[in-house]
């Protein structure tokens, strides 16, 4: 029971909570998750021109996800490396963010995962961008997370034209 | 309570919570993707969390089953063990042995993954966990007094997971306040944004709701503690919460996990009201 709770976690049963034997029982609780993180990208071209913002989509819920729901798994796995990058974020207050930050697991994660979407022909360089929605408890604007710099990209992982690439507002 | 009580209780949670192993792994077949170097749950990545997993003999025996893509086969493992375990214990025809060296093996394959990534996990999959990690020792030294320790674990565990869970609500000026159920179901990845609407235009309403799930939560060690039609009230709802979050919420494994503990607090109620 006394594991439950953040203050109270005791470092030598952290192994175990791991390998989940040792379960958090929270269950959004005692502050509920109410907003939406948004992953976002946008290429740089070999002749600076920058390209719009592409999310990377999630599939929207359907009625059968209540007996079938793959999905979940990437809605979860996305929200779960954007609260441990934004965990991080408000351990670094340096400007501009230090190496560690990233070289850290989930802006790794994410770096990766933009990395490896299609891209416009001719990209060198990819951004991404983490938003998170309004907030449906304080009825907030949509809030900025975080703007990574300029990654420099390999051409293989180019493959998408001018005109698939789509517009995101 | 009869040993038969005993076999038939085991039984029944072998079976559900083998359902919702063979769920969890079908899906995550689906969508194994997001395992590869260059998904979200990328184990190249992910392993950088902790020094062992990258050095040593431990980090090149545990890359050979988590790295992708043999960490399919190990999904594929998964599901065929779980799926025998089901049939066996369906049709009553598993022996003690074979009984442990499945459920122990579902228990290894579930260990792997919790270490392969904390990303992307739910409650459901602790619970999978510590349900098949109690069924292995348990068929492992396969006594009356052990299946007895398991059933009393399994039902005090799912008792306590909802009383935390419950405590963790009402300690919260948001939730006591009725404002989180209609925050979390204005979200996409959790909500349903047309009920999250509905229960906006209908505060007194949404207020005894949260009211009534926190209570139900929080009170839910009555199901063991409590008379007999009390335990049948509370697993019935209990179960019924998990319908409408397997509806409303898209939590569709949570059914499956916790269900699969109702046999043993049901069990355990009754050895209670037998000693009364």
């Amino acid at each position: 029971m006394i594991f439950q709770f953040t203050g109270t976690r005791i470092k030598v049963f952290i192994p175990l909570a791991i390998l989940g034997l040792l379960p958090s029982w929270n269950f959004f609780a005692p502050r509920p998750g109410t907003s939406d993180y948004h992953l976002l990208y946008r290429d740089r071209l070999a002749d600076g021109v920058i390209s719009p913002w592409r999310e990377i989509s999630l599939e929207t819920s359907q009625w059968w996800m209540a007996l079938w729901n793959p999905h979940m798994r990437k809605i979860k796995a996305l929200s779960d490396v954007v609260r441990g990058f934004q965990t991080l974020l408000d351990q670094s207050t340096e400007q501009p963010t230090p190496l560690w930050f990233e070289v850290s697991v989930p802006y790794l994660l994410l770096l990766y995962t933009v990395a490896y979407y299609p891209h416009l022909l001719g990209t060198d360089a990819v951004q991404f961008l983490v938003v998170r929605s309004p907030d449906g408890l304080f009825e907030s604007e949509p809030e900025v997370l975080f703007l990574s710099r300029l990654h420099p990209l390999s051409t293989r992982q180019t493959s998408l034209s001018k005109e698939e690439a789509t517009i995101t507002e | 309570m009869q040993s038969t009580d005993l076999a038939v209780t085991l039984r029944l949670i072998d079976c559900i919570a083998a359902c919702g192993v063979v769920l969890s792994s079908l899906e995550y077949l689906t969508t194994h993707s997001l395992l590869s170097d260059t998904g979200l749950l990328s184990w190249p990545v992910h392993r950088l969390h902790f020094r062992l997993l990258t050095h040593g003999t431990l980090a090149v025996v545990l890359n050979t089953s988590l790295a992708y893509p043999n960490v399919v086969v190990l999904l594929g493992i998964q599901s065929g063990l779980s799926i025998l375990l089901l049939v066996g214990s369906l049709f009553g025809i598993l022996p003690a042995l074979a009984a442990f060296l499945l459920t122990s093996g579902i228990a290894l394959t579930l260990l792997l993954f919790a270490l392969r990534s904390s990303y992307g996990r739910e409650g459901a999959d602790q619970m999978f966990v510590i349900i098949f990690s109690a069924l292995a020792l348990t068929y492992a030294f396969n006594t009356t007094v052990i299946f007895t320790a398991c059933l009393w674990f399994l039902a005090i565990q799912s008792c306590l997971s909802y009383a935390t869970a419950g405590i963790a609500k009402i300690t919260s000026p948001i939730w006591r306040s009725g404002q989180a159920l209609p925050a979390i179901m204005a979200t996409r990845g959790f909500g349903y944004y047309s009920f999250s609407v509905w229960l906006r235009k209908h505060p007194r309403f949404t207020k005894v709701l949260t009211w009534g799930t926190m209570g139900l939560e929080m009170l839910f060690p009555l199901a063991l503690l409590g008379p007999q039609w009390l335990t049948l009230v509370w697993l019935l709802c209990g179960f019924g919460f998990h319908i409408s979050n397997a509806i409303l919420m898209r939590l569709n494994r949570f059914i499956w996990a916790f269900a699969a503990t109702y046999p043993a607090i049901w069990y355990c109620a009754s050895t209670i009201h037998l000693l009364r």
